[in-house]
């Protein structure tokens, strides 16, 4: 699947609610396993709450590895490139912390439960 | 209606103490509700565009709040009077004619979020003048920088008035500067809030907020956040400076040293100024081979 940012969204992706449609496309496909090429072509403005919808959240329920085998950028200029990592970096801290918080909620409440079994 | 005089009786520059000064005028007069304000300028020669911007604020919010607002118009100096007519404040606040295109950077103030056109004020009315020339490469570079600190108003601020932003440009010295002034809760109260640390100063606040791998979430999850660090990298590797005043805090970004205070005066909102050098030969722009585009999750 390849996506246009500008046919889809226009020539500024700003907005936390246009990076969600971006998502809401992409998001199955990479589910599934399918390629999608997010295409910055004529893009001229990209700002982190866009990207934070569109890209950052793929991480709370897709791998990393997942991601860089499925998710590929084209036409992504150099000045937009810290934008991204920064916001692919943050991302991958804040859903890694919400598993690690997930992970020892679920063995804090495992424990628990054995416990009251005892 | 009972009325009240607000007396702008000194010349105000964007240093510390002017910011003191402002935010005293700000602390006095935000509560007013339902009187007949009238400001007068006697002994005021010249305004900066943050005591442009952080006045209109006041004004909206006073308006907002059942006040009728007017000016001593006899009392402004020509050039202060010229200033506030050429970059549509007064026209903005109904109080004067129409502005035109000069040297000015507009006045502009922005109730809800207007993202595209923002972007184009930032690109065409900021730095698209004489006064500096940038590739569009680099025009764009500073634009999404800088856009970060407008979007942070719409997530974060909730802001009564929205934001009010104005700009100057300093010929002698080569720099280019832009205030952006919301009225909202500001930056550390919901630092304290999500750290649940109520008695954590401004200071240590903003410090937080501006530490790389600090994160807060919005009600939808998102990890966020980011809009801050983009700003302070910029500024360190562009040799800019990046100011921020809220409550009783304050913090420096430039490319020799991150400071934070607590101030002994208070706003309540957030204040954002942002200083560039229009000499673009000292800007690093990204390059190509800067991030292994395959790599991108790893």
């Amino acid at each position: 699947m390849n996506y246009s940012i500008k046919e889809n969204i226009g020539a500024n992706g700003i907005t936390l609610q246009d990076g969600q449609k971006v998502y809401d496309e992409i998001h199955p496909q990479l589910k599934h396993g399918q390629e999608v090429i997010l295409d910055f072509a004529d893009v001229r403005i990209v700002a982190s709450p866009f990207l934070n919808a569109a890209v950052g959240q793929l991480l709370r329920d897709i791998s990393a590895e997942d991601l860089n085998r499925y998710l590929k950028f084209t036409n992504l200029p150099p000045v937009k490139r810290p934008i991204l990592k920064r916001v692919i970096d943050n991302a991958k801290e804040y859903y890694g912390n919400e598993q690690i918080r997930h992970a020892v909620d679920a063995t804090i409440s495992e424990e628990a439960g054995s416990n009251d079994g005892d | 209606m009972e009325s009240k005089l607000v007396s702008i009786s000194q010349n105000i520059n964007d240093e510390q103490r002017d910011y003191d000064y402002l935010f005293d005028l700000c602390a006095k007069f935000r509560s007013v509700k339902n009187m007949d304000i009238v400001f007068d300028f006697t002994g005021c020669r010249f305004l900066r565009q943050n005591a442009v911007a952080i006045l209109g604020a006041l004004i909206r919010l006073l308006r907002q709040q059942g006040n009728t607002v007017d000016f001593r118009r006899e009392t402004i100096e020509q050039d202060v009077r010229m200033n506030l007519l050429q970059n549509g404040f007064l026209y903005e606040l109904g109080l004067g004619s129409s502005p035109w295109d000069g040297n000015s950077i507009p006045y502009r103030e922005d109730k809800t979020m207007a993202e595209d056109d923002y972007a184009d004020y930032l690109s065409e009315k900021w730095l698209g003048k004489s006064w500096i020339s940038v590739s569009s490469n680099l025009r764009d570079h500073i634009v999404m920088r800088v856009i970060e600190a407008y979007i942070n108003v719409f997530d974060h601020a909730q802001s009564p008035t929205g934001v009010m932003t104005c700009g100057q440009y300093f010929p002698k010295i080569g720099e280019l500067r832009i205030t952006m002034v919301d009225m909202g809760v500001g930056i550390p109260h919901p630092v304290r809030e999500y750290l649940k640390q109520p008695s954590m100063t401004a200071e240590d606040a903003l410090r937080w907020a501006f530490a790389p791998t600090n994160t807060t979430k919005d009600q939808n999850n998102f990890a966020r956040g980011n809009g801050l660090k983009l700003l302070k990298s910029f500024m360190e590797e562009n040799h800019g400076k990046l100011e921020i005043y809220s409550e009783n805090g304050y913090a420096c970004i430039d490319d020799n040293e991150n400071r934070f205070e607590n101030r002994s005066s208070s706003f309540q909102g957030t204040i954002v100024q942002i200083t560039l050098i229009c000499d673009t030969a000292h800007y690093a722009l990204p390059e190509e081979n800067d991030y292994d585009s395959d790599e991108w999750f790893f």
